[in-house]
């Protein structure tokens, strides 16, 4: 058995033990009563034999260090723990955050799409992030369609308030993965990243769609001295911002 | 002897008092006599020297003759009198009552009207029991309703009063005669009394004077066959998209059916129906009817109840008032003092709703704050207010989980100004940094609380199923919420203990933990002109987001929408109008009272109110209502409306010649009145002002009876004489006899 399959065996039954360890613990994180826990979608799909589960990439590390940030920069009441549910799962209504990524790879299932459409429409805020390229667009739109076949997806100004509501965001900046900090900053074919939303019947945002970038990856290795500043400041800046602007709109 | 001696007859001294007229200057002469007293022997020292001591008893004696002279003199000065109860017989004065207003026109009295008989018995000179009174008294006759006037003959009945008063009729009765002291009034009615005056200090001063009040009861207590509308309780001053809730009082008699359908009428249009079920075994009944008015300004309603075959009365199947609905836009200010999903959810639920505006300051970090839903890109941008002129234009405040602390001094002082002075609502929110926890309990602002706060709770939290209780069932925050929702609301977390309320405070939810333990979830009281209510939960966000919520479920927007409604009702503009009574009638004076605040909603006195009454036949009445400086902010006037239908109020304050703030109200004025409301004979009222003033209560099927009752009563009165002994001879004999016995003894001992 070569060196990279073991490795590879390795991350994954740690993925796997991780995420179950994180299912249990989303319990445990509620009943410490914060305010606010970085909740990440949890969902089926292709892929997840090199990286593990689609859902869990960059899982715990970049939501631990994403978390760490939100409590210091911010007086948010947040669970410093990551905390993970299925999107099927009934108390994903506790958590009216959502997290969700590689959603190039996202497979709904009837009752997940349902269970996000009630979630979303209840008053849920779901971020997306960590996309990259057309083929995974076309996916995730389609998926998406399953959720909300009417709801069109558009592009967000950078004059909304969601780039505002505690940084002032300038510009969509494409955070690139920790392996392409040097040279092309893009995967596949996305070459521009992308702000787009879902907007309720009352223009509310209910999902911000990050295309093209990878902010969870800025956040995971934040503290990698040869990871870019730049990157990884814009990353928690503009997360902090969908955290402000998902718990006040 | 004695009686030339002292002026009376002995006996006269047995039965009677001494008393000294002069009270006030007794303590003065007093002094002065015991000055004298004490001074007087000192005068003579010199002469018990000169006698030397075998003579010591000398000037004592002479002493003693002259003060004694000097007593009598000053007890002659300080006005001695002899008081004497003296029985007088004399012819006693009795007033006769006769109740002139409408409701005697009921036919109800024996097959004939209640005025029928008021005329046969009581009418002057020719009534049957009134020719019998006198020839027991000297008899003066009134008529009344609102106000008493002196009658001759029964022409002088119209019985067409729209008002009945009868503590005013007595209290007028009574000051018009206090110089001429009546034996008994008898007061002829049916009782039906609708005026706003309170019965007891009337009584009360009649009791005092011994003047007996006997009361005639005409009609019957019980119609044989009625359905009224008796009462309708309804806020008359709503705004747009308000569901309004009457409170609607009905009793009924004898009827063949025990259902009837009530009805609510906007300008002839139905908008709200409801089937009543009318028990056999009662007579009467509340009702709630719900409905909302959708357009601004005056609304003229009509609660009406349909007119059965051989009904008594029909006059009384309607009720008519009149309901403002306002426009005005309700601001909100919510504070918070950390990011919280309540923002959003509370934001969210109030977003359909037009008419309010909520503004949120949420602290994000120790030095930014984030503002929401602010229209000018400075306002708020400081952060709280700290001038009245920012705060009190908005109508509710909400303060989440931000620390007391985080308001200074002055902000804490505005925000009970706010509450108290301008009528403003204030929402408490649970939170890690409220109530006890956010040191609340150490603040100015604990005494707005309605709850307790107890020391802070130590990493409190427990999760709590909430129910209403009785009176939140039917409160204006709760009662449209589906009573069989409850049990199913996902349940809601706390991390302030709150247990206690405090006295004077309404619980309006409830919450059992755990350990079943009793937490208070939503309390509310009144505080000075505003409402303050407590709601310690931390996530009712769960009542939109939780999984067993359906996506549809307005609970959430319910709630949050009406709390908010019902907090921001009570707030008042700069001109605040109260009539009395509420609802005119043709010919009846209504009193204006008008409160007015300046900016910072102090009262504000000597400015310049004005008032325009247009008429529903579209005549204006134009006049300036007086400052009552008594009362700081406090103007008045009165008009009498001389048409029915409805009258417009427009109020303006005038200040540097400029209009500063201006009300409208609205006045329903009937020709009627309230005449045919609860008009039944209502005997325990005529009992009670019998019996607190000694006098007889008799229905007017049993009048034979009346003159035996009141004759007997003291046709004579006890007086009491007031008899002057200063100058009695006896008090000028004994002064010569003491002045002669001295001039004796000087002479005898040889002494100047």
């Amino acid at each position: 058995m070569r060196a990279s399959t073991v490795l590879t065996a390795i991350l994954v039954i740690a993925c796997m033990v991780g995420s179950h360890s994180v299912v249990a613990q989303s319990d445990s994180a509620r009943d410490a009563g914060h305010e606010f826990y970085f909740t990440r979608g949890i969902y089926g799909g292709d892929g997840g034999e090199d990286w593990g589960p689609r859902w869990a990439i960059d899982f715990p590390e970049a939501d631990e260090h994403f978390l760490v940030a939100l409590r210091r920069l911010t007086v948010i009441d947040a669970s410093d723990d990551h905390n993970a549910v299925a999107l099927e799962d009934p108390k994903l209504r506790d958590y009216p955050f959502l997290y969700i990524l590689e959603v190039g790879s996202l497979t709904l299932s009837d009752k997940q799409a349902s269970a996000l459409r009630d979630y979303l429409l209840a008053g849920g805020f779901m971020v997306v992030d960590d996309f990259w390229g057309s083929w995974a667009w076309e996916n995730f739109e389609y998926q998406m369609s399953l959720v909300f076949p009417d709801r069109p997806i558009v592009e967000v100004p950078l004059d909304h308030p969601v780039f505002h509501a505690f940084y002032d965001i300038e510009e969509i900046i494409q955070v690139p993965n920790v392996h392409q900090t040097t040279g092309p900053t893009h995967e596949y074919d996305g070459k521009v990243p992308h702000a787009r939303g879902i907007f309720d019947n009352e223009g509310r945002l209910m999902v911000l769609i990050n295309w093209n970038t990878d902010l969870g990856d800025a956040w995971e290795w934040a503290d990698n001295p040869d990871y870019p500043l730049r990157f990884s400041t814009y990353a928690f800046e503009i997360g902090i911002n969908f955290v402000v602007y998902g718990m006040s709109h | 002897m004695f009686e030339f001696l002292f002026k009376y007859p002995l006996d006269q001294f047995h039965i009677g008092t001494l008393e000294l007229a002069v009270s006030g200057e007794i303590f003065i002469a007093l002094v002065a006599v015991t000055a004298i007293l004490v001074l007087w022997p000192l005068g003579y020292s010199g002469l018990a020297r000169r006698l030397g001591n075998t003579q010591w008893h000398r000037p004592i004696l002479l002493s003693l003759l002259r003060t004694g002279l000097l007593a009598i003199v000053l007890f002659s000065l300080l006005a001695p009198q002899l008081v004497v109860p003296v029985e007088r017989h004399e012819r006693g004065r009795v007033a006769i009552l006769i109740d002139d207003s409408l409701s005697m026109r009921i036919a109800d009295q024996a097959g004939s009207t209640r005025a029928d008989y008021v005329m046969n018995a009581f009418a002057p000179g020719t009534g049957v029991v009134a020719r019998e009174i006198e020839t027991h008294f000297e008899t003066e006759f009134f008529r009344f309703a609102g106000e008493v006037t002196p009658i001759r003959g029964g022409s002088e009945l119209s019985f067409s009063e729209p008002s009945t008063d009868l503590a005013g009729a007595l209290r007028q009765t009574f000051d018009e005669h206090s110089g001429e002291p009546l034996s008994a009034i008898i007061i002829v009615t049916d009782g039906a009394d609708n005026s706003s005056s309170t019965m007891t200090d009337v009584l009360t001063r009649l009791r005092a004077a011994g003047v007996t009040v006997h009361a005639v009861g005409v009609g019957t207590e019980h119609f044989g066959k009625d359905l009224e509308i008796s009462a309708v309780r309804i806020p008359r001053e709503v705004f747009t998209g308000d569901t309004l809730q009457a409170e609607v009082e009905i009793r009924y008699r004898g009827l063949d059916e025990p259902t009837a359908s009530l009805l609510v009428e906007d300008e002839s249009l139905i908008i709200a129906e409801q089937e009543l079920i009318l028990p056999p075994g009662q007579n009467q009944i509340k009702a709630r009817v719900e409905f909302e008015l959708k357009e601004a300004g005056p609304h003229g309603l009509v609660f009406r109840l349909p007119v059965t075959e051989d009904e008594v009365i029909t006059d009384n199947n309607e009720d008519r008032l009149i309901v403002n609905v306002q426009e005005e836009r309700i601001n909100v200010l919510h504070l918070e003092g950390e990011p919280r999903f309540e923002v959003k959810f509370t934001r969210r639920a109030v977003t359909d709703d037009e008419n309010i505006r909520l503004v949120s300051l949420v602290r994000t970090s120790d030095n930014k704050l984030y503002r929401l839903g602010v229209e000018e890109p400075e306002e708020l941008a400081d952060g709280f207010p700290t001038t009245p002129e920012a705060l009190f234009p908005f109508r509710v405040v909400i303060l989440g989980s931000v620390e007391a602390s985080q308001l200074d001094t002055n902000q804490q002082q505005l925000l009970i100004d706010f509450v108290s002075r301008r009528g403003g609502g204030l929402l408490l929110l649970g939170g890690r940094h409220a109530f006890a926890e956010g040191s609340y309990g150490e603040s100015s602002l604990a005494a707005l609380m309605p709850v307790v706060l107890d020391s802070r709770a130590a990493a409190f939290r427990s999760e709590v199923k909430i129910e209403p209780t009785h009176i939140g069932l039917r409160h204006a925050v709760l009662r449209t919420l589906d009573s069989d929702l409850w049990p199913r609301l996902p349940r809601l977390n706390m991390v302030n203990p709150i247990r206690r309320l405090k006295p004077g405070a309404t619980l309006l939810l409830d919450g059992r933990n755990a350990r079943n333990e009793s937490l208070v979830v939503l309390a509310s009281q009144r505080y000075g002109r505003g409402t303050v209510a407590a709601f310690p939960v931390r996530d009712t966000w769960r009542w939109q987001m939780h999984s067993r919520v359906p996506v549809d479920d307005r609970t959430h927007e319910t709630l949050w929408r009406q709390l908010l409604r019902w907090l921001a009702r009570p707030a008042a503009g700069r001109i605040q109008p109260h009539l009395t009574p509420q609802q005119g009638i043709v010919g009846q004076p209504v009193q204006i009272f008008v409160d007015v605040v300046d900016p910072a909603y102090r009262p504000l006195g000597g400015a310049t109110v004005r008032l325009a009454i247009d008429n529903p036949i579209g005549d204006r009445t134009e006049l300036e209502l007086d400052w009552e400086s008594s009362l700081a902010g406090r103007y008045q006037t009165q008009f009498t409306p001389t048409q029915s239908g409805r009258h417009d109020l427009h109020l303006s304050l005038i200040s540097d010649d400029k209009v500063a703030a201006t009300g409208t109200m609205y006045l329903h004025v009937s020709a009627t009145g309230r005449e045919y409301h609860r008009s039944e004979l209502n005997a325990p009222l005529l009992q009670r002002i019998a019996d607190e003033t000694r006098g007889r209560y008799v229905a007017a099927i049993d009048d034979s009876n009346l003159t035996e009752a009141i004759a007997t009563p003291q046709s004579g009165r006890l007086v009491t004489n007031r008899l002057p002994l200063w100058d009695a001879p006896a008090i000028y004999l004994f002064i010569v006899a003491l002045a002669c016995l001295e001039w004796f003894y000087r002479r005898r001992w040889r002494l100047k």
